[in-house]
């Protein structure tokens, strides 16, 4: 108890002989004086742990605390908070004297009343024994905050009966999780979803926990996807239709030209092209940033495929309407402009939308070169879990786009349908006379080549 | 007609081959101002052939094709301003089916002749209000009978201010209680001294309308000269066989 007072003496004295050092060794002083000062109170240097930084799951909580010399301790009690389930709880103790480890023999209890967790030691802890106690598996509340956690022990002096002292101001904290993660420790704790886990295809395909985490880790692989179609779909719009001329123009080098590229293109995977031009590219020095790469893979493959669903679009309208512009004096590009091409874009609107999700759906392969797309994620995401429930969620995101889009080419090809054999009949009944060229048959001649 | 004034459109050893089938053989014709020329004769012998010649629709082999005094198919001709001046009118319409009947009216003259919006419109509610078909203007080509559609057709033609007009068979596709309207407009149209090349089987125009009757067989033109000439008159076998079939 007067080692404090010495050290006063020896620092009043320090201060007389060296004031340059004054302040270096009144900081040191005032720490040991505090350290030695806490030796006074019972159990010294305690503290509370958790090992997760946010609630909602099953927490390790560690106890350190330090006995105090004249007092040897036979219980010590855990009074967790309101909201923390200790039901799952088990406990581990660890004393040492010193360095020296001492063997420790102890039970615990659970009250789930109270959410009381009780530690009986039998031998008593020693006296000034350094004490290390983990409580696992203790379920917390989700939301995060600093948290004071009561620890309450009976000690049993030698030969005299038991006194009971707590420990305050122990206090842990931790944050709220992500909303996700939020929402998937709620449903850990529902009782609907550990029977519907229970089922091995829903727990595999389905597992609701897994399902709320993957579908916002998962949105961004959407919204990579959908730019990269977006972007590139309209770029193979211009390039098909210039591809589409190149094809059907007079001069024959023209035409070969536009038929290799076709060919090449149309005649190979898309998934070798993504690697011909992410890795060859690369290797000869060319630098692209990886969605650039991607955009000019998707669009170079779709305006092969565009190309030929527009020359044919084209060459199904009837000569005589190019031959009619012609006859009122438009030239071949105003009667393209005015009379052709506007009527094609009808024909060729449903397989252009099938060409979309066709394009949509092989943004998929970009995965095998890290794109971060909807499937690299949803696979990264079950290697991760080991649960296949993300994948689940990607087809619905991949759905999300193409049902729609499914559906409105049968609306576009019904309503082409209507229009080309007139929705208002002509009042004739021999129809079939008429040149058959007007009512020929686009739908074979436009959507053949564009199917894959 | 008097040949004093320059024809309107002249054909001079015309021939055209398609591979090695030589569809028009030599064909000399002169076309005068406000003359209704009919062409007759069988199916293949290079009617159609003729008249798309007119308008390069088809490019001739060899001869000359003369539109007042441009030489349609001489090297670097502007073949899209002579079309301007030539109206066709197409056995199978050919109406842009995007477009309503006044649409259809307008196109070209918006966009080969440049006019207003304003002017375009009112010109193309002129034409059709003379075909008859003022209350069918906003209609679309598939609303419409065959008739209509070919009248539309002529409208649109029409509204260019040709200086002649090309009729590739324009009643053969209609049904025969809807001839007679597209007749009635051609009618009119040649009593207003238009310049027109007709190629058709309807005989009785033929004998009404036509100044002049031409009758071709095999690519060349077998016999011509006054509706009364030709009809009670041939002179030619292949003529007067042709005839005899028709009626
Ligand atoms: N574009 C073409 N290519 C090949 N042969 C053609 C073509 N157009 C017409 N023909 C042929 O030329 C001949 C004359 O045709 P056409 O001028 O249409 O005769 P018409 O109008 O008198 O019935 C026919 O034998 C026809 O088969
Ligand atoms: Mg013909």
């Amino acid at each position: 108890m007067n080692r404090p007072a010495d050290i006063g003496a020896r620092m009043r004295e320090l201060t007389h002989k060296h004031r340059s050092r004054f302040f270096a060794v009144t900081l040191l002083a005032v720490l040991m004086a505090l350290t030695l000062a806490t030796q006074s109170f019972a159990m010294t240097a305690a503290k509370v742990t958790v090992d997760r930084d946010t609630g909602g799951q099953l927490t390790r909580f560690t106890f350190a605390a330090t006995t105090d010399a004249d007092e040897v301790v036979s219980e010590i009690d855990f009074l967790f908070p309101k909201g923390f389930d200790p039901e799952q709880a088990s406990v581990k103790a660890t004393l040492l004297d010193g360095l020296k480890r001492i063997p420790a023999d102890y039970s615990h209890t659970i009250d789930l009343e109270t959410g009381v967790v009780t530690v009986t030691f039998n031998p008593p802890i020693p006296a000034g024994s350094n004490l290390s106690m983990q409580i696992h598996n203790v379920m917390t509340p989700i939301a995060g905050g600093t948290y004071e956690l009561p620890v309450e022990y009976s000690t049993t002096t030698t030969g005299v009966a038991g006194e009971r002292r707590s420990l305050d101001g122990l206090t842990f904290k931790y944050k709220t999780p992500p909303r996700a993660e939020a929402f998937s420790r709620w449903l850990d704790n529902q009782d609907w979803v550990t029977s519907w886990n229970k089922v091995k295809f829903l727990n595999l395909f389905l597992k609701p926990q897994q399902f709320v985490r993957a579908v916002p880790l998962l949105f961004a692989g959407w919204l990579m996807s959908l730019a990269l179609v977006l972007i590139a779909f309209p770029i193979s719009i211009i390039g098909g239709l210039g591809t589409a001329f190149m094809k059907m123009a007079k001069i024959p080098p023209v035409r070969w030209l536009a038929s290799i590229y076709i060919n090449v293109i149309r005649g190979t995977p898309l998934f070798l092209q993504i690697f011909v031009v992410f890795i060859g590219l690369r290797t000869m020095g060319l630098r692209f940033p990886d969605f650039v790469s991607a955009v000019i893979v998707l669009a170079f493959n779709s305006s092969a495929y565009l190309a030929e669903i527009f020359r044919a679009g084209i060459q199904s309208i009837s000569k005589g309407q190019f031959e009619a512009a012609s006859s009122l004096g438009m030239t071949y590009w105003q009667a393209m402009r005015y009379v052709i091409i506007p009527q094609t874009v009808r024909r060729v609107l449903p397989t252009m939308t099938s060409e979309f999700i066709l394009l949509f759906k092989d943004t998929a392969l970009f995965a095998a070169v890290g794109i971060f797309e909807l499937m690299l994620r949803s696979q990264n995401f079950v290697s991760r879990s080991g649960n296949l429930t993300a994948y689940v969620v990607a087809a619905l995101y991949y759905l999300v786009i193409t049902i729609p889009l499914i559906n409105l080419v049968g609306r576009l090809e019904r309503k082409l349908a209507q229009s080309e054999h007139g929705i208002v009949a002509a009042p004739s009944t021999r129809r079939s006379r008429r040149t058959p060229d007007l009512s020929s048959k686009p739908d074979q001649a436009a959507t053949t080549p564009g199917s894959r | 007609m008097s040949a004093v004034t320059k024809p309107v459109v002249r054909i001079v050893n015309l021939h055209k081959c398609f591979g090695a089938l030589e569809v028009l053989q030599g064909v000399d014709l002169e076309v005068q101002r406000g003359e209704v020329v009919v062409i007759l004769g069988p199916s293949g012998s290079g009617k159609s052939t003729m008249l798309r010649c007119v308008n390069h629709l088809e490019v001739p082999t060899s001869g000359e094709v003369w539109l007042e005094d441009v030489q349609i198919n001489a090297q670097g001709s502007n073949v899209n301003k002579v079309r301007e001046h030539i109206g066709m009118v197409f056995q199978s319409f050919n109406l842009f089916p995007h477009l309503t009947a006044r649409g259809n009216v307008m196109l070209a003259q918006r966009k080969v002749l440049g006019r207003s919006e304003s002017e375009a419109l009112r010109i193309a509610d002129e034409q059709l209000a003379k075909v008859g078909l003022s209350d069918r203007a906003d209609h679309y080509p598939s609303q419409l009978s065959g008739g209509q559609q070919q009248r539309v057709a002529i409208a649109r033609a029409l509204a260019m201010d040709p200086i002649v007009m090309l009729f590739d068979e324009v009643t053969s596709a209609l049904d025969p209680e809807l001839v007679r309207d597209v007749l009635e407009v051609m009618k009119e149209l040649a009593r207003g001294g238009m310049t027109m090349l007709v190629v058709t089987h309807e005989m009785g125009f033929a004998r009404d309308v036509g100044s002049r009757v031409v009758f071709m067989d095999g690519g060349v033109i077998v016999e011509q000269g006054t509706p009364e000439q030709v009809f009670d008159h041939p002179q030619n076998e292949r003529t007067k066989d042709f005839l005899g079939h028709i009626s």
